[in-house]
């Protein structure tokens, strides 16, 4: 999955750590596949954020091209 | 359901079978194709198609004795399509423009065969059987007693078989490498001799000695001849069948390969394919064309001949793109397939599993049965994706959880006569029909009316989770046993269906038959005067069911009209099967149709059917609403209450029947019920996105205690989310009064794996 907008974080911290969120690392898995992915993050702590947009547009396309497999 | 099962079903769709047109021509001339050519324009194309199967174009577009034609479904209707004046004005069209493009064509063989043929006879039978043996790769050779070849097509006159067409034909023989030897006669009986010259097979095309069998074996092992039939009036189409025949029983004994297998479509045949002449109107048929616009307007008079009946009643199997046989095929072959790509899952999942298919196929080919057993099996092999009907199936087990369970017997006596079942539809949307009914019931009925709420499992099978649709019907087996068992009385056709088929010994009755038995509730004002009815295509065998609805209607004096798609051919409003949560767009085309099929308003007596046709513009009433009238917000026009509060419903609805008919109070629901505010437009995405508003307290209740959450600087909202089963759910939130204000809420299936 391409990375995401960068600006999509923009403007949020982590409630947990107060940093601004970051374009971080994650691994996205779902029905027996796995892929990197860079998403909006929480350089210290690793909480994600997934904007609206993104889970249902490229993300809900990913989970539609997966299950009809 | 085995392989060769859904082979067998596979085979029971007809759309490829041949038109009749085709079936009945003795070589099989693909008429629906070179029809559809000349109608694209495409003459060339369409001779292509002609002289494929006829070999001599010119020869059989002239003299043809054109059986086909008495098979044409528009026999009746105007007449017979013109099919071999369409094939003679094509090979006319051909030999006007580019003659040299006229002629038979022989494709060069594969391979040479080593192996040599003589043909007796060079008339039409003869030649043709020795340009299909050339084309396989034999050495073939004729021998023709005339000093031409040709026959009695060298006797026709000149303005039916022009000399220059048949010269054309028969120039395809200078060319090639097959030994024409004329002037030599041979008496049938001497056939034989040839075998000792050296001959392989000797294929006898003239009248004679021998006679073949329907395979064209002789008394004498290599000599083919055909069957006999010198008092038949000739027929130059069948001779070029009988020429290919031949040549095949040839090939087939050199090649010591057996002689009879694969040829039942040899010849004339009577074909399955059915076509729908309903609705067709007479057009006059038109042999002689003036000009090609003519021609075109004969070729336009094709019904174009298939079946696809399937197809035009079902927006589901109209969608995919193709019908039955290739569906069935590629769901099998997904089935089979261990390990690789499975692309049937979306034809396996968007089917309402409602079974119209089968009441109008002509073969009752019924793709529900197919697709409900793909679901199973990919449940079973871990190959179906949860999340599709992680949310209908959720439902069912909230339904069927202790919050929402009721089985008693009625307060005041140990007689179990009958067992009102409402189902868990009508208990979320509607449930004072629910209290009003079961008040009519212990009011009417002798000998006890017990009570059962629940789910019968529908979803459940739906899904293809037989293990947990088996535990649900033990579950409600169990209940209605410990209540003494009973006549079950449904107000769904769906329980009604599914009770019936789990447990054939136990009696189920639909609601509205007690209407009928004993009085009807004063009528409530605002009825309509006409009405259409939505038939839940789980009513489509239930006939008495049916009956009751109507008789019904009639008692509150309203008119039905009924819909084209009702009755047995009624259609799914697109909750059946899950469709709606698998392939929305498929149960939201279904509904729109069944909207326009008539400006009446409707009315239903499945409450999913009703929440899938109201909101639309179009009046929908619950028949309960014409017996006990449609209270306070239920308005007609209206939907009614969305998925979070259907659940709350079930709950309400258990602790108002416990306080009014068994004078009992339940406890007090410790939930988390804390305030949450939302716009309605947050309140319709949840709708749309199935978020319940519990799996959003979830949420927020989860980020406050873990503080585990973001922060929007700008807007100050706080973002959290949490995944407390297959689906992440996220919710954009802010403290409000004693609640929260939500702005947004969505979810995803992928799963992020973090490391925090």
């Amino acid at each position: 999955m391409e990375t995401v907008d960068p600006k999509s974080g923009e403007g949020m911290v982590c409630g947990c750590c107060n940093v601004p969120l970051e374009t971080i690392k994650v691994t996205i898995s779902y029905l027996k596949s796995t892929f990197p992915a860079e998403i909006p993050g929480c350089p210290r702590c690793g909480q994600v954020y997934i904007p609206e947009d993104l889970a249902l547009g490229r993300m809900a396309e990913v989970e539609r091209t997966l299950e009809d497999k | 359901m085995n392989h060769q099962d859904l082979r067998a079903m596979e085979e029971l769709c007809i759309q490829e079978h041949a038109p009749p047109c085709t079936s009945h021509c003795p070589v099989h001339v693909d008429v629906r194709g070179m029809i559809r050519k000349i109608t694209e324009n495409d003459t060339p194309g369409a001779f292509d198609l002609f002289r494929k199967a006829a070999v001599f174009p010119g020869i059989i577009s002239r003299l043809c004795d054109r059986p086909c034609e008495s098979f044409c479904n528009r026999k009746n209707l105007g007449g017979s399509l013109a099919i071999n004046a369409l094939e003679r004005f094509c090979a006319e069209a051909v030999e006007t423009a580019y003659p040299m493009k006229a002629a038979p064509r022989a494709s060069k063989p594969l391979r040479d065969q080593r192996k040599t043929i003589a043909v007796i006879g060079g008339g039409l039978l003869g030649l043709t059987a020795a340009l299909v043996l050339y084309e396989k790769g034999y050495q073939v050779t004729v021998f023709e007693a005339e000093e031409i070849i040709g026959g009695r097509l060298n006797r026709f006159p000149q303005d039916r078989l022009p000399p220059e067409v048949l010269r054309r034909d028969l120039s395809v023989f200078d060319t090639l490498p097959i030994s024409i030897k004329t002037g030599i006669r041979i008496e049938p009986s001497q056939a034989g001799t040839k075998l000792a010259e050296g001959f392989e097979a000797v294929i006898l095309a003239v009248p004679g000695a021998f006679h073949g069998n329907r395979f064209f074996e002789t008394s004498e092992p290599g000599v083919f001849a055909r069957d006999g039939g010198e008092n038949t009036p000739w027929s130059p189409i069948l001779d070029i069948c009988r020429g290919k025949g031949l040549a095949l029983s040839a090939e087939r004994y050199i090649k010591r390969v057996s002689l009879t297998s694969s040829r039942e479509f040899e010849g004339p045949y009577e074909t399955q394919l059915y076509t729908n002449l309903q609705g067709k109107t007479s057009k006059e048929r038109k042999d002689l064309f003036a000009d090609p616009a003519e021609a075109l307007a004969e070729a336009q008079r094709c019904f174009n001949c298939s079946c696809l009946e399937c197809v035009r009643h079902c927006v589901y199997l109209e969608q995919f793109g193709s019908y039955p046989k290739r569906y069935v095929r590629e769901i099998s072959n997904n089935l089979a397939i261990v390990f690789g790509i499975k692309t049937a899952k979306p034809l396996v999942n968007s089917c309402s599993l409602c079974g119209l298919c089968a009441e109008v196929c002509p073969n009752s080919l019924d793709m529900s049965t197919v697709a409900l057993h793909a679901r199973r099996e990919m449940v079973k092999k871990g190959s179906m994706p949860p999340a599709i009907h992680d949310f209908p199936v959720r439902d069912m087990l909230f339904s069927n959880q202790e919050n929402c369970l009721l089985t008693r017997r009625q307060p005041g006596t140990e007689a179990n006569s009958y067992v009102f079942f409402p189902g868990c539809r009508l208990s979320g949307l509607q449930k004072d029909h629910v209290l009003s009914s079961y008040g009519y019931l212990t009011s009417r009925l002798e000998g006890g009316v017990g009570l059962m709420l629940g789910c019968c499992g529908a979803p459940a099978k739906w899904s293809g989770r037989e293990e947990l649709f088996q535990e649900t019907l033990k579950n409600f087996r169990s209940r209605w046993e410990s209540l003494g068992c009973g006549t079950v009385i449904t107000a769904c056709s769906t329980c009604k269906a599914v009770l019936t088929e789990a447990f054939p010994e136990m009696e189920t009755l639909p609601l509205w038959e007690f209407f009928l038995r004993h009085d009807l509730p004063p009528a409530p004002e605002g009825l309509p005067e006409r009405c259409s009815i939505l038939d839940p295509c789980t009513a489509r065998y239930d006939e008495t069911t049916r009956k009751a609805v109507r008789a019904l209607l009639q008692a509150r004096g309203i008119a039905v009209a009924e819909l084209p798609h009702s009755g047995v051919l009624t259609q799914c409003c697109g909750y059946g099967g899950l469709v709606l949560y698998a392939k929305a767009e498929i149960a939201g085309k279904t509904v729109q149709r069944r909207l326009e099929e008539s400006d009446n308003p409707y009315v239903a007596y499945c409450s999913m059917c009703r929440e899938a046709f109201a909101g639309r513009g179009k009046p929908v009433w619950h028949l309960l609403d014409l017996v006990f009238g449609s209270p306070g917000e239920h308005s007609p026009k209206a939907k009614g209450p969305g998925i979070s509060r259907q659940q709350d419903t079930r709950l309400l609805l258990k602790k108002e029947l416990l306080e009014t008919f068994w004078e009992e109070k339940m406890e007090e629901r410790q939930d988390n019920e804390t305030a949450l505010y939302m716009d309605p437009a947050v309140t319709e995405a949840l709708e749309k996105r199935l978020i319940l508003l519990r799996d959003v307290r979830e949420v927020i209740a989860a980020a406050e205690k873990t503080g585990q959450r973001l922060k929007n600087n700008k807007t100050n909202h706080l973002i959290a989310h949490l995944k407390p089963g297959i689906i992440t759910y996220w919710v954009e939130y802010a403290p409000e009064g004693d609640g929260y204000r939500v702005y947004n809420a969505y979810s995803h299936r992928l799963e992020i794996l973090e490391d925090r």
